[in-house]
Order: C-alpha cells, then structure tokens, then sequence
C-alpha cells in the first residue's frame, strides 16, 4: 500500500522537493493539448519558420555541393598547373620536371606543349592551338569525349580534335573525321623558340589521323603525343600539371614549385572562392528564413504570454497547493520548449519533403533532356538539424524567459481572485 | 493576549489586515489573537464578510497580514519567504476553498493527485492514494472527468479529496459543505470528524452551520474583524463531550441510511471507540493504517459507495 509521508521534522517543512519532470511534461503535454487549436497554430508558426531557414539553407548547401563535388571528384582537384612567367629564362624543361617529381607528396608529373599552328583538312584549313601532351595530362584534363573509343593517342601519328576544330573547318557530324588524315602545322619561328635553335628554316608539318573527337571549350584544339613534339625538337613545355597524392598537399607543393620561380594556379582557388560565395549566399538564405523565424518567435511569446494571463488563476492555485517559484517556471519552460521542438522537428521535415519534392520533379525534367546522372540540389547535413533544434531550444528559452519569470511571481491569493 | 504552549499549533498574534482600495480602506481583520491546539477541531464562524475567508488565508500562508503574527510550531509563517510557505503547504497543510478551483486541463484524478505531484510522488503511487480518497468522498467514478464539468457540490467533494490526499496534519476547510445537501454535507463532516479522532488531524473549519458546532473541540467567532475564542467545551467534561459527539453522529448516520440499513449501536461504538482518546504528542501515526481505516469507515457509514446512494 501506498503512505504519504508525514513531516516529523520542522526543517523537511520548509525544504524543497520539486514536482517530478515527467510530470511536469505531462501537464504541459496536456495543456497544449487542452488549447489544441492555439498550440496547432503556433506550432505551424514555427514549422514555417523553421522550415524557411532549412529549406533555403539546404538549398544553398545542395548547390555547393553538387558544384564542389564536381571539382573534388574530378582527378583535377589534386593536380597543380605549373607554367613560366618568363619562358626564355625560367624553363620549363625536362630538368625541371624531374625536379617535380622528386618533391615530397608529388605522385607524377603531366605535361603538355601548346603552340598556335594550323590544321588542314582536304581544302579547308584553319588556325588552331596544337597539343602535345603525355597520358597523364590528357587524364587529368576532365574532357568529354564525344567520338572514338576512350581518350587516348596510342601513337605518334594519330590525334584528338575537338568539337570546336570541327565547327571551323565545317563538319557538322562529328563521326565523319574520324579516321580520316589531317595536316598539322607549327610555323618556323615558333618551332626556333621552342627548341632553342635559330637554324630551323622548315615549318613543322606532320600528316596524321583522327582517333577522337572531344569537347574542350571554345578554341579549335588539336592533341597530339608530346614525344612527337619532342622528337622534333622542341624543349620547353608550356605546361606542366604536377599531381600530389590529396587536395591537403596542394598548399605545400605550391609553394616549394613557387620557389623556383614559376607560376602555379589549382582548382583549389577556385574551390575555396566557390565556397566562400556559397558561405555568403547561405548567410542570405539563412537571413530570408530567418524573417519567417521572428515572426514564429513572436507568434510562441504572444501565445505563451496569452496562456499566462488565461492561467494565471491555476498558477494561483498551484502555488497554493504548494508549488514552488521553480515549479511554475519549470512548466512554462517545458511548454515553450515542447512548442519550439515541435515546431523545429516538423520545420525540418517539412523542409526536407519540399526538398525532396522538388529534386524529383528536377530530376525529372534532366531526365527528359536525357541527363542521366543522379544529383541532388538540397542537402540537410546532421550539423544543420543539431544546430536547427540548438537554436530553436535556445530561441524558445529566451521567449518563455519573461513569461515564465512573471508566472512565478504571482501572488497566489491575487490569481486566485483573478477572473 | 493569545499565549503559546506545547499544545498550540497556530497561534495568532496581533494579526491585522487591511485592503487598501482606491476609495476606502477595508479593515478585514483587527487585532486578531487566538490559538489553534494541536490536534483540535476548531470551527470558525460568524456572519457573511466578517473576515472568515481572509484569516483562513492568513494563516496558510497566502495573504500576509497588514501587521501581526502567525506562528505556528514556533515558526513565523510570514518571516518565512514565499517559496518556504508554498513548501509548509505542500506538507503540511490540506485546504478546502470556498471557491472551487482547478487545472482545467487536468481529470478530477489528476487534480486530486496534485498536491501529491507537489511532493515528489510519481504518477502512479499518486493516482493509487488519489483513488482511495475519492473513494473516500464517494467521486470515484468521476476520476476521469474534467473537474469543471462537475456540479458544485460534486466539486466541493472533490475539493475534500483534494485537500486530504497528502495526509496532512492541518486540514483548513472554508465552508466545506455550502454547496452540499445534508447528506453529503453530513458525510464531509463525518470524514472530518474521522480525520480529527482517528487520525489527530488538526482541521480548522469555516461553515455556517452552526449545527456542526457541536462536533467542535474550539470554537473562533469572528464578528466584524475581531476574533473571540471560544475554547472549548461549553462547560462540558470530555466524556459528556464524547457522548455528545456520539450522538450527533447517530443521528447524522440516521438521516443518511434507510431504515432497514441502519447500523447497529454496536457498529457504531465500535467505530467510535478510537474516538475518544486523543494521544496529543503521538506524532507516529501510519497514513497506511490510517486510510484504511478510514476508507472502512467511510463505506461503514455507507456513504461512499453503497448501491443505495442511486436509490
Ligand atoms: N482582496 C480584497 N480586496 C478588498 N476587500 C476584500 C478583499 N478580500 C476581502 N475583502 C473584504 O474583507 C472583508 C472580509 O471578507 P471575507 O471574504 O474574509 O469574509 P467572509 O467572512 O469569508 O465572508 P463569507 O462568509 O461571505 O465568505 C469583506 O468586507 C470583504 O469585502
Ligand atoms: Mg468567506
């Protein structure tokens, strides 16, 4: 059987021992159940607060991520352009590549000749930027190919072109070059420069085959082997792409190949200037959400603020049964926290659904187009619910802060004559 | 002067209260001194506005007296901070007030658990000593109800339930029974009654019944703001007291019971055969033991839940 304690001592009467707190959930549980229509309604003023502030934000994430993973997941991000500023002095020759590749966390070197030249096809010719790169740097260039079987110059009489090349000389289907020859042209005086010998009297000219045809940007391109280019003469790449084993590495490298005097650009500037727009673009979103989110507050403080005033003669009653100032205080704090929990939990799922939506009907419409590849324009990282329900839990102790204080306060006798 | 002995609960001193309005002052209470014995059953009473309601709240701690004392087991109430006073009544005081209030969100169940919730009891130890004193004031079967929903004299009964579940030592009760019928009138002064003799609760009470004075062991009379004690016996020895008492409880279970139901004498004197040798200083009481009897007396007096009570 169950007793109730009886008070031998005089010092217990006045002690303290507070109500339970799964009690005290279940009276503001059944509170907000009892002003059903109030609580609804607050609480969707916060879900659309919340739901504001994640649907933007994770928006905003998305996109950055679907942009960074783009660089990131490419090879490109570890890869360190190198070239000369002054190309007769600094060189940018097989010395200095060997150099490269001896520095720590350097994993291999790729490099690449560039000159202005021209192509010719049957009748048509034109000017265009000739290549020669090795495997490595055609790997890590990130082209599309659009024709042939993979992107590769097995041999030195064979070539890439790309689309642009095309488009100039006037082939509109692409398949037609292939395999069929053209003439590669580099004029004597850039062929003197490149391999330091004035006597060179010949223009470079090389008849070679189509195995490819890829997409390079705007400027007619043709690639070719860079051993071709070296056994012809020439000695100083224009460009080097120095690959180290992980984006961390980048940093260092750079600054030991700096040291020697060239120039070195990595997708990581980019990166870091995509991020930091990105930052500033989450901050708006966050801030646009955020407009909606003051309202929500002001809509908990007018309810919990109403709800005092309503119960002011419970409160009465309460404290004269003998709650205590904590008591009360603790009520209204659980209230203010249940209705801003609620509120962030289903903002969040709120948002996520939309999100989700959204993406799908997205990836719908890429679909149709013929894109293939999944993506998602939304993310909702586990950092954003934690510091969404942080902050709503923080926003909902500092609304109830008045309320709460001033319920506690009440004269008992007064509330209970309050009408 | 009021003086304080090892026998005196409450002792007020000097107590005055004025409310301060914005065209008059009223003087509810002026210089008031009197004593409440410990384990007395002391009744409170005189004319409507005299200042019954507000020294009931003086003395439980609620309404600070303009000037004077309360003290009670030696202990200033009002030198005490509120948090303090609000924990006094969560341990020691039940009380009944002449208005009925509620948590309106709560069942007449949860409501009577209140007070025990107050004190640190988890639901369910709460809701099995809550049903025992419904059961006690015949509301069970109102338990899952909404406490508003309740007639008045349902609610005064529920009030009473409310007011005993803690087992407290002081029961303060402001006119317990003005919404009752005689019968269930009769059956909270019972349990009063009860609670005094069998379990040496103190109970301060407020009625106008002056009918019920006779159950009193100290009687207050308030008249106009000032208090005259009475205190105590009308000039009778405790057996005469006893017999008295007796007496009224025959005839009250007399006016309740069918004819055919009547308890017998015997039942009677067995029921009341605890009553009249109160243990002032025996502070050891069980509330187990206690309830029980209680509860036993209560359907005894088949005022709880006997199947007549439809009829
Ligand atoms: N809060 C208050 N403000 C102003 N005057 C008050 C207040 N409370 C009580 N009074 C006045 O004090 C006097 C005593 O009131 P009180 O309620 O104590 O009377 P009572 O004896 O309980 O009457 P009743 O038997 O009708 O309940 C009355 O004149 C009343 O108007
Ligand atoms: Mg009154």
């Amino acid at each position: 059987m169950n007793t109730a304690p009886i008070n031998t001592s005089a010092k217990k009467k006045y002690s303290a021992k507070y109500i339970r707190m799964r009690i005290l959930l279940s009276m503001a549980y059944k509170n907000l159940l009892f002003k059903r229509l109030r609580t609804f309604l607050t609480v969707l003023g916060v879900v659309i607060g919340i739901g504001a502030i994640v649907f933007l934000v994770s928006l905003g994430l998305g996109l950055q991520k679907v942009v960074t993973d783009e660089i990131v997941g490419s090879n490109s991000v570890k890869a360190i352009d190198v070239s000369s500023p002054k190309p007769k002095t600094i060189k940018l020759n097989q010395d200095a590549i060997n150099k490269f590749e001896k520095y720590p966390k350097v994993d291999s070197v790729a490099q690449t000749f560039s000159f202005a030249g021209k192509a010719v096809f049957q009748s048509s010719n034109t000017d265009t930027v000739i290549n020669g790169s090795d495997q490595n740097y055609l790997d890590l260039s990130s082209f599309k190919l659009v024709e042939g079987d993979k992107i590769a110059i097995p041999s030195d009489d064979q070539v890439i072109v790309n689309t642009s090349l095309l488009k100039t000389i006037g082939i509109s289907d692409n398949a037609k070059i292939m395999n069929q020859k053209i003439k590669l042209v580099i004029p004597k005086e850039k062929r003197q420069e490149a391999s330091g010998n004035a006597e060179v009297d010949e223009d470079f000219e090389r008849e070679v085959t189509v195995v490819g045809v890829i997409d390079s940007g705007s400027g007619a391109e043709v690639f070719t082997t860079d051993t071709l280019l070296l056994t012809s003469g020439f000695q100083d790449y224009n460009q080097v792409k120095v690959v180290v084993a992980s984006k961390e590495d980048v940093a260092a490298v750079r600054k030991q190949i700096e040291s020697q005097g060239f120039l070195t650009a990595s997708p990581v500037d980019t990166l870091d200037q995509i991020n930091q727009v990105f930052t500033i673009l989450n901050f708006l979103l966050a801030g646009f959400g955020g407009i909606g989110m003051v309202i929500a507050v002001l809509g908990m403080f007018n309810t919990l603020t109403i709800s005092l005033l309503e119960r002011t003669k419970e409160i009465g009653l309460l404290i004269s049964l003998g709650a205590r100032r904590k008591d009360v205080k603790r009520l209204f704090i659980i209230e203010a926290l249940a209705l801003s929990f609620m509120g962030a939990v289903f903002g969040i799922l709120t948002a996520w659904g939309l999100g989700k939506a959204i993406n799908l009907a997205l990836f719908n419409l890429a679909e149709s187009r013929g894109v293939n590849d999944t993506f998602s324009v939304f993310f909702i990282p586990m950092w954003l619910i934690v510091g969404i329900l942080a902050f709503t839990a923080i926003t909902g102790l500092i609304v109830v802060a008045y309320p709460a204080r001033r319920a506690s306060r009440i004269s008992p006798i007064d509330a209970l004559r309050h009408e | 002067m009021a003086e304080r002995s090892p026998e005196t609960l409450i002792s007020v001193e000097q107590v005055e209260k004025k409310f301060f309005l914005d065209t008059e002052t009223v003087d509810a209470l002026k210089n008031v001194n009197f004593t409440i014995p410990k384990q007395s059953f002391s009744i409170i009473y005189g004319p409507s506005g005299s200042g019954k309601s507000t020294l009931l709240n003086t003395i439980v701690g609620l309404e600070p007296p303009t000037s004077g004392h309360v003290v009670i087991e030696g202990q200033d109430l009002y030198a005490l901070n509120a948090d303090q006073r609000a924990n006094f009544r969560a341990r020691t005081l039940g009380m009944v007030y002449q208005t009925n209030y509620w948590v309106n969100s709560l069942t007449v169940l949860e409501n009577v658990c209140m007070p025990l919730f107050l004190s640190g009891y988890s639901k369910k130890q709460a809701a099995l000593i809550a049903m025992e004193s419904l059961e006690m004031v015949g509301m069970t079967k109102f338990a899952k109800k909404r406490p508003t929903l309740l007639s008045g004299g349902q609610q005064q009964r529920v009030s009473m339930a409310r007011a005993i579940v803690a087992n407290p030592d002081l029961i303060v009760a402001d006119e317990p029974t003005g919404n009752l019928d005689t019968k269930n009138g009769d059956m909270i002064m019972n349990l009063l009654s009860d609670l005094n003799h069998k379990l040496h609760k103190t109970i301060i009470l407020v009625t106008h019944n002056l009918e019920y004075l006779s159950l009193s062991t100290h009687r207050v009379q308030i008249k106009d703001g000032t208090a005259a004690e009475d205190d105590g016996s009308y000039g009778l020895t405790s057996e005469q007291k006893k017999e008295k008492i007796k007496r009224l409880q025959e005839t009250l279970l007399k006016q309740k019971n069918s004819p055919g139901k009547a308890p017998t004498i015997a039942e009677i004197t067995s029921l009341l055969s605890g009553a009249g040798s109160p243990a002032p200083n025996n502070q050891d009481k069980t509330t187990q033991a206690g309830i029980q009897v209680n509860k036993s007396q209560a359907s005894v007096d088949g005022v709880s839940q006997k199947p007549k009570d439809v009829a």
